[in-house]
């Protein structure tokens, strides 16, 4: 019996990674750039692109001579969309490779579980995509940058838009997570704000595994809207609006946002032909000016396609990962985040500076809609609107 | 608001008729085996690819494909039972080891899936663009595609066949003789070891059935399967393990029991992720209350 136990409890001994006291390379060979994407999972599609963005920055960065006169090598890590995998990916590349530095990740829940860890052992996250704003309310948050803008940001834009489109009733359909839901509320907020007199009539919140949305859809149908706010994630997002067209819900006025942002959405042309016909409008952050355009004809160039949502916000938090060691000086974290409070640097996305919170005080967004476009491999294309000025100060 | 009940059975039907086509063959081999196979969802999953992959190679349209899949899928669903359980269980493996090996054959089965196919999702309306399966139309209150329509038709049928097999042929009695009693099943003469091996071919012919109809619906990648496992669980342990017409009954309870369930969860303002929770809650009322699920209703005497 205490034989089996002792045996018990080495294999547990064996099993506990010894993390913790891993290595921190004093004089490396390269400089390493962490960069936690998710590239398989819901986001995939989106994740692979983006990973494409942060590859060519390094790219860049390495012809231009590198940083403190070394070469940069992206380590890369898969967070398959979801927290506890992205999460490993994180103390996989700090306690293994021993990057100082993350780009990533890509996710609000992977951010959540990995800004207590960052802060703890001194490594700068910057986020190109994590747009949560609980985010920036945790402990620790001066370890977490993002290139992107908040939630609450894109939910402003979206409500200007309901208001200025005149809808009194607004149903949504929303991921049962903190990015859906933060929209969610962010939205609402913004129009109490500008004094709306709708209501909400209909509040989904589904689950992104379900696959299974007739009811929930039909809920919506019933409530009978003047517009359905839909934020969604790719491949889920292509399952929400091809139920929808079944059931009929292409005659009322779809919002997108950016996570149905991008051409994963028309794999199934069921799903595009509906998106083309029901979305009135969807909100997204872009770049501006001549670093973007610079990035995009670089990136067209290299991959052979435009770049996408959330590509150049990566672009930039790689760009801004470099030029914090090179003005850090040394491959430290905590230098690092001491350099990147005072960067300030024209990214893709337009004039980069970080506030307290390690979050943007500026920056552009589009509106766009679904267009045909026969060039292209499915028929479909996002199309531009409108290009929208946020700055914090509003 | 005035919910559309119509719409939402109509919804539990389409719900309940893909756990039923899926949860046969699992609660049939459950019953003869003895142990629930977990790599049942991967039998699913693999049956969508099969007919995903003959219909963008070779063009063969939803039928052909449907039975190119039940075939192709049948005969693993065989190998898999001859080739790891059948060698597991004859030396001496319990339930508990058959279970976990399962478990282990659906991990392998799944991430071969995942390297020969990939993870990135793939759509059946890509194959079969210009298929009368994605026309809708609107039948009173009721809106319904063809593909809906022929699901609930594929669940009706897989239910009748069934009910003459069981009851009419020679394997069918051979089957119900077997799952109830194995050793008198043997003393009477019946090759038991044939019986179940048809029985895994039938039940992860079904199975890919189940997963092709999927598909269509939603779309193709290697957790297909392994998404629907705990409510076909459910229906499993509803209709009563092994038992055919417990198993029809529970496959439309769980069903409407989902549906109603968001209607009833989005009325409270409550998320509708937990509608598998559901299935959840009657997996656990089940086993508490009625182990025997609703096989006691379908027992003779």
């Amino acid at each position: 019996m205490v034989k089996k136990l002792l045996l018990v409890l080495a294999i547990i001994g064996l099993l506990i990674p010894l993390g913790a006291c891993g290595p921190a390379p004093v004089e490396p060979e390269t400089i390493k750039i962490g960069c936690l994407l998710d590239t398989t999972g819901g986001l995939g599609p989106m994740g692979v692109r983006i990973l494409d963005g942060a590859r060519l920055a390094v790219d860049e960065i390495n012809a231009a001579g590198g940083v403190l006169g070394k070469q940069v090598e992206l380590v890369e890590e898969d967070g398959n969309t979801d927290a506890a995998t992205g999460f490993d990916g994180v103390k996989k590349m700090v306690e293994i490779n021993g990057v100082q530095v993350i780009a990533g990740p890509m996710i609000t829940g992977a951010s959540l579980l990995s800004i207590p860890y960052a802060s703890e052992h001194k490594i700068p996250l910057i986020t190109p995509s994590a747009t949560g704003i609980p985010l920036s309310e945790m402990e620790g948050t001066e370890w977490y940058f993002r290139t992107c803008l908040r939630d609450d940001a894109q939910g402003l834009v979206l409500a200007d838009v309901i208001m200025d489109k005149g809808y009194n009733k607004l149903a949504t359909m929303v991921l049962d997570n903190t990015y859906g839901k933060g929209l969610e509320t962010a939205i609402i907020e913004g129009l109490n704000a500008l004094g709306w007199e709708g209501e909400q009539v209909v509040s989904i919140h589904y689950a992104e595994a379900a696959l299974d949305y007739r009811t929930e859809l039909q809920q919506i149908k019933d409530a009978n809207p003047d517009a359905v706010f839909a934020s969604t994630y790719c491949d889920d997002g292509i399952i929400v609006f091809k139920q929808a067209s079944d059931l009929g819900l292409d005659g009322m006025a779809w919002l997108g946002c950016d996570g149905n942002y991008g051409s994963g959405l028309f794999e199934d042309p069921k799903s595009a032909e509906f998106m083309e016909k029901a979305i009135v409008a969807g909100t997204r952050t872009v770049g501006a000016g001549d670093v973007y355009e610079h990035f995009k004809a670089a990136y067209q160039d290299k991959y052979g396609e435009a770049p996408q949502v959330y590509c150049d916000t990566m672009y930039d938090a790689v760009w801004a990962a470099a030029k914090a060691i090179e003005a850090a000086g040394v491959y430290d974290g905590e230098a690092i985040r001491v350099a990147l409070t005072g960067l300030e640097f024209d990214g893709a996305t337009g004039p980069i500076a970080f506030n307290e919170l390690g979050d943007r005080t500026a920056g552009t967004f589009e509106i766009w809609n679904v267009v045909e476009d026969p060039t292209t491999e499915t028929g479909y294309v996002n199309a531009e609107i409108e290009i929208i000025t946020w700055s914090m100060e509003e | 608001m005035a919910v559309n009940w119509a719409q939402v059975f109509f919804n539990s039907a389409i719900t309940g008729s893909l756990y039923l086509i899926g949860a046969v063959g699992l609660t049939l081999t459950y019953g003869l085996s003895g142990f629930p196979n977990f790599a049942h969802a991967e039998f699913i999953t693999l049956g969508a690819y099969i007919a995903y992959s003959v219909a963008a190679q070779f063009g063969l349209g939803p039928p052909l494909a449907l039975v190119v899949a039940f075939l192709c899928t049948g005969i693993v669903g065989f190998l898999c039972y001859r080739g790891v359980f059948q060698v597991l269980a004859k030396r001496g493996a319990t339930i508990i080891h058959l279970m976990v090996a399962s478990i282990a054959l659906g991990f392998v089965l799944r991430y071969s899936i995942g390297a020969a196919w990939g993870w990135e999702p793939l759509y059946f309306a890509t194959v079969w663009p210009t298929s009368s399966l994605w026309s809708r139309h609107d039948i009173g209150s009721i809106a319904v595609t063809n593909l809906w329509l022929w699901l609930i038709f594929a669940a009706v049928a897989l239910a009748v066949t069934m009910h003459f097999v069981l009851v009419k042929t020679k394997i069918g009695k051979a089957i119900r003789a077997t799952s109830s009693n194995p050793e008198l099943a043997l003393a009477s003469g019946i090759n038991i070891q044939r019986v179940i091996w048809i029985t895994w071919f039938l039940g992860a012919g079904l199975a890919a059935i189940a997963g092709v109809f999927r598909g269509a619906d939603t779309r193709i990648w290697p957790m297909t399967g392994w998404d629907m496992i705990l409510p076909m669980f459910a229906v499993v342990i509803l209709g009563g393990i092994g038992n055919f017409y417990g198993a029809i009954a529970a496959a439309f309870i769980v069903g409407l029991a989902e549906n109603v369930g968001v209607v009833a969860l989005t009325a409270m303002g409550l998320s509708s992720t937990y509608r598998i929770g559901i299935a959840f809650l009657i997996l656990i009322i089940t086993l508490i209350l009625k182990p025997q699920g609703l096989a006691m209703l379908f027992r003779r005497g």
